[in-house]
């Protein structure tokens, strides 16, 4: 593809997405696995009285941060797959590629399989096995992001760097492997929960720090879209065009990794939105300059991963499916339509 | 109207055949019956005059006694019109019949025991045989210092991960037995394959309290102790009945849920289900004793919070090695589990799986357990009583 002004297909496309992105932050707050009349959720928002505590408990405390927590973990999990593509130059690549959400996942399966998600106890320091289980996922997201920015400035071809991120993720797994052996049957059945990803967990006071976090990592993002674009004409041409290759990977890296890990420590790792966005994004918008992509690929991120939120209450007794086993449906098709059709970044 | 010839015949051979259908039925009976009178001796555990034994609770197995052998029965838990195994429990070989229905004979009483879980050997315990076990699987869990210190002084082979355990100690340790815990589906694998009985105890499977503690019948058969876990077991239903009726005369019957949320899903005990039937017995209102089922509800929060949020009591199991979970904890954890009522009002009933023997022992000691939640609920009926598993949640 090759890079155009926008069109109209571009603004339709926004258009689109940002009428989408409304309308399903609201249903996500009026449809809940617990049937609340519109006209009582109405009341809630609207901050009327006279609706059972319980309800308002339901819509103010739960369904809110869910669909925000939702909202933006889609749209920056999307940006990080952007990234990733863009970097590697790889239509497969996402935000898991480095071995991120492995070391999330592994320094999570420590806390959890071998200590019972109560660290705390030990280290003497009061912090809840939530916030703990945030902590450690986002110090083993860091630790492996600093390892791979270490290689990255030792190595000069991108496919070593993906190969490397690649036997990260298999170690990390195969180490998760073996604290599984051994933990007992509660721990795992924790763990287990965990890596099916989970967009309830940012309560309403955790929500400013989750979404300034991510909001300075998607700030990071668009600040790289000009050598983005350089990257896309290859790493020759971008040298060229004066981008300073060996700064701007990192710069790559470093937003990747903190977009990935915020939303890994705190939602678990989440499937498939960072491989398939960026792509439905492109898909939809037909254009590749990352001006328009970047804006289309966080609206989409975010409509998409809200839906998935709506399909996990299908249902309908009361119970909800785990978000990770909705993104495949949506995300698998994509990655086929791409194989078959041989799409090129 | 005419009947045709055929009609006719039919309608005479059908008395006939349930006549003789009847007497064939009623000649086995008493020759059942009459088999134990021919019997090796006075005194063997045989020569009753019944030949089903009694199992009150249990669904999972039977036990029929025969001359010279015992055939214990368990019912495939999955697909309850098969037979998961069947095993011929015999003293002398010679009095074995030569053509049974397919099943593993096995000669009693057992000497060598291997074991994979904690559950198990605190059943043996119980029944005093625990000195027969030569190995056990993931001795971390079994909190047994007689069995740790077989451990450390190589009396007893640790058998590694149950799910994957290592063949080479079994073997050389040479069990009569090896019992296990299978899931649905589940195989053993190359250890079918090496000649040892599998003992299937599928007792986690039974829905019931007493259910599940019945399964000490089964096992003691391989000991030939079956009169000791009668006497055992009558002594437990007996405590459990007494503790439940006590229970049922309280004034009150306060609603309780239970458990936590992991990740999305919040998984409640189902309303059939061996915690619902706890929940019943110890004299509380189980909020979903209305469903069916007898596994796990997986709901989202809200669905769980919409009906629970005045709940009475919260009763929560949890593992942490470190430390207790408390009310400041759980508000950390998860600040929304402050709404509940039952968090308000300090009405949450725990149990610290790591800390205390809940699943190894408190299977076979469901009077126990009742007493717990009764006392915790309602501690005018059992003044004095000390709980075992269950305590209140601290700040």
């Amino acid at each position: 593809m090759t890079q155009t002004a926008p069109d109209k297909t571009f603004y339709r496309m926004l258009l689109l997405l940002i009428l989408l992105l409304p309308a399903l932050l609201l249903g996500n707050l009026f449809i809940g696995a617990v049937r609340i009349p519109a006209a009582d959720v109405f009341d809630i928002i609207l901050g009327r009285d006279g609706v059972p505590e319980v309800w308002r408990n339901i819509v103010l405390s739960y369904r809110v941060p869910q669909a925000v927590t939702a909202a933006v973990s889609g749209a920056a999990l999307a940006v990080a797959g952007l990234l990733m593509q863009t970097l590697f130059r790889n239509a497969l690549a996402d935000p898991s590629i480095l071995g991120i959400s492995s070391g999330a996942s592994l320094s999570v399966a420590i806390v959890m399989l071998c200590f019972g998600g109560s660290v705390g106890q030990i280290l003497s320091i009061s912090v809840s096995r939530s916030m703990f289980v945030i902590l450690a996922a986002f110090i083993g997201s860091m630790a492996v992001m600093a390892v791979v920015i270490w290689f990255s400035s030792r190595v000069r071809n991108n496919v070593m760097l993906l190969i490397i991120g690649i036997m990260i993720g298999y170690l990390s797994s195969s180490v998760i492997y073996v604290l599984n052996f051994y933990a007992s049957s509660d721990n795992i059945r924790h763990f287990v929960f965990w890596s099916m990803g989970n967009y309830t967990s940012v309560v309403a006071e955790r929500l400013p720090f989750f979404c300034i976090t991510i909001a300075l990592g998607l700030l990071g993002a668009t600040l790289l879209i000009k050598p983005l674009n350089a990257l896309l004409l290859g790493e020759n041409y971008a040298v060229n065009l004066g981008v300073r290759l060996k700064r701007v990977r990192i710069a790559i890296l470093a937003v990747t990794g903190l977009l990935t890990a915020t939303v890994t420590a705190f939602c678990g790792p989440i499937a498939f939105i960072g491989l398939a966005v960026p792509h439905i994004a492109r898909l939809l918008s037909r254009c590749s300059n990352h001006r328009q992509l970047m804006p289309l690929v966080i609206l989409t991120g975010a409509v998409i991963s809200l839906g998935c939120n709506l399909c996990t209450l299908i249902p309908s007794n009361g119970s909800i499916l785990p978000i990770n086993t909705i993104t495949p449906i949506v995300g698998a098709p994509v990655v086929l339509y791409i194989i078959l059709h041989r799409q090129h970044i | 109207m005419n009947e045709s010839p055929h009609t006719v015949s039919h309608r005479h051979i059908w008395p006939g055949f349930l006549t003789l259908l009847a007497g064939l039925w009623l000649s086995l009976l008493c020759t059942g019956c009459r088999m134990p009178q021919n019997g090796t001796g006075a005194g063997s555990p045989y020569d009753r005059d019944s030949i089903r034994s009694e199992i009150q609770y249990a669904s999972g197995f039977t036990m029929v006694r025969h001359e010279g052998y015992t055939c214990l029965t368990v019912r495939d838990p999955w697909d309850t019109l098969h037979t998961l195994a069947r095993y011929y429990l015999y003293r002398d070989k010679n009095l074995l019949p030569g053509h049974l229905p397919a099943g593993i004979p096995v000669q009693i009483p057992v000497t060598r025991t291997a074991c994979l879980f904690g559950t198990d050997v605190c059943m043996l315990q119980t029944l005093d045989v625990a000195g027969t076990i030569v190995a056990v699987a993931e001795p971390e869990f079994i909190s047994d210092s007689l069995i740790q210190e077989g451990i450390r002084l190589k009396q007893i082979a640790s058998l590694g991960q149950a799910a994957d355990m290592n063949l080479e100690p079994l073997l050389m340790s040479h069990p009569d037995i090896l019992i296990v815990s299978p899931f649905e589906g589940s195989d053993y694998g190359a250890a079918e394959q090496t000649g040892i009985p599998l003992v299937q105890c599928v007792n986690y499977m039974e829905n019931t309290p007493l259910g599940r503690a019945e399964w000490i019948k089964f096992l003691a058969a391989f000991y030939d102790l079956s009169d000791k876990a009668d006497t055992l077991f009558r002594g437990i239903a007996k405590r459990y009945q007494q503790i439940s009726e006590a229970a049922a005369a309280a004034t009150s019957r306060p609603t309780v849920f239970s458990e936590m949320k992991y990740g999305q899903t919040w998984s409640v005990p189902g309303g059939s289900s061996y915690m619902g039937r706890f929940f019943r017995d110890a004299g509380l209102d189980y909020l979903w004793r209305e469903d069916r089922s007898t596994g796990s509800l997986m709901l989202s929060f809200e669905t769980v919070y919409n009906k629970a949020g005045e709940g009475d009591f919260w009763v929560i199991k949890y593992h942490m090695d470190g430390d207790e979970l408390t009310y400041s904890q759980l508000a950390r954890d998860y600040l929304p589990y402050t709404y509940f009522k039952a968090y308000r009002e300090r009405h949450i009933i725990v149990c610290n799986t790591a800390r205390r023997p809940y699943y190894e022992r408190g299977l076979l000691q469901p009077d126990i357990v009742l007493a717990d939640l009764v006392k915790l609920v309602h501690p005018e009926l059992l003044p004095g009583y000390e709980p075992v598993y269950f305590q209140m949640m601290e700040e």
